[in-house]
């Protein structure tokens, strides 16, 4: 859960097993003082959201570009589990799935991790709130507005890429 | 009319590229090839080491009622020496010392036989 969770969050497998670890030791310092009010996953996803915001803010210092899952060189697109399809339908997939990542990594740290938290890790509002601290209205405000900044990023890449298209053939 | 029409139609767009997204972040990466077989074992060796609780014991308790009981011993023949005891007050300051120094030597007398 911590390693895929952060490989979507931070959109690279750099410095991964660091993070990871990270995750777990704050997770071991933290447990004496854990009291159970909520469940050790949601304070694990506590923890993996604030590593991640950590790594991007060490990205932003060290002037690191955004990095695309889709110029990794190991392949994202392979590392999703695809349904058997023909091999057209697949390679279609991949790319949508890509251009997701893509635009993914474009947004902002919160609305990322209620992105990923909700539709990946299929976590509840309540659950999401209580892993980052706000409220269940911050939250569906943050989905809402992350869904809707990754279709209009799509179609905007979309509409480039069929403009360019029409100015190469005329 | 024909506006309404497509207004329609990119909602239906919208909506049908809404669920493709959806079903893109709902793909769970498959991430069993980053993790090291050791993984366990590398995080079990960053784990601070707890440092060991000292138990031996100071006796620092019973160092400082011997000193004391030495004090009150040369208070009490300072005082006696100086002829203190021929007023009422001296009498009695003298008798509190006394009793503060046998009770004193009588807690460290029987101290070890209380700790057996």
């Amino acid at each position: 859960m911590v390693f895929r969770t952060l490989y979507r969050l931070t959109g690279s497998k750099e410095h991964l097993e660091d993070l990871a670890q990270e995750v777990f030791l704050r997770l071991y310092k933290a447990l004496p003082s854990f009291r159970g009010e909520s469940l050790v996953s949601t304070y694990l996803y506590r923890i993996t959201v604030n590593v991640a915001q950590n790594e991007w803010k060490r990205r932003r210092r060290t002037d690191q570009p955004l990095v695309s899952i889709s110029d990794d060189t190991s392949a994202w697109e392979d590392r999703l589990q695809h349904p058997d399809r023909n091999a057209e339908q697949q390679m279609e997939e991949r790319e949508f799935a890509g251009l997701v990542e893509e635009q993914l990594q474009r947004l902002s740290g919160v609305e990322r991790s209620v992105l990923v938290l909700y539709h990946q890790e299929e976590r509840s509002y309540e659950q999401i709130a209580e892993a980052l601290a706000m409220p269940i209205g911050t939250i569906r405000t943050h989905l809402h507005r992350g869904r809707k900044k990754l279709r209009e990023g799509i179609q905007a890449v979309r509409e480039l890429e069929r403009r360019a298209s029409w100015a190469v053939n005329g | 009319m024909g506006s309404e029409r497509m207004s329609e139609e990119q909602l239906l767009r919208e909506k049908s590229l809404d669920e493709r997204v959806a079903g893109a972040l709902e793909q769970v990466p498959d991430v069993a090839g980053l993790i090291p077989e050791d993984f366990a074992a590398r995080v079990a060796g960053r784990v601070p080491v707890k440092k060991s609780v000292s138990v031996t014991p100071t006796h620092y308790g019973r160092w400082v009622m011997l000193v004391c009981g030495v004090v009150l011993l040369v208070v009490m023949v300072g005082l006696a020496s100086i002829g203190m005891m021929r007023s009422t007050f001296g009498i009695l300051f003298e008798w509190f010392l006394c009793v503060q120094f046998l009770v004193l030597a009588f807690w460290l007398g029987t101290r070890r036989w209380r700790e057996g």
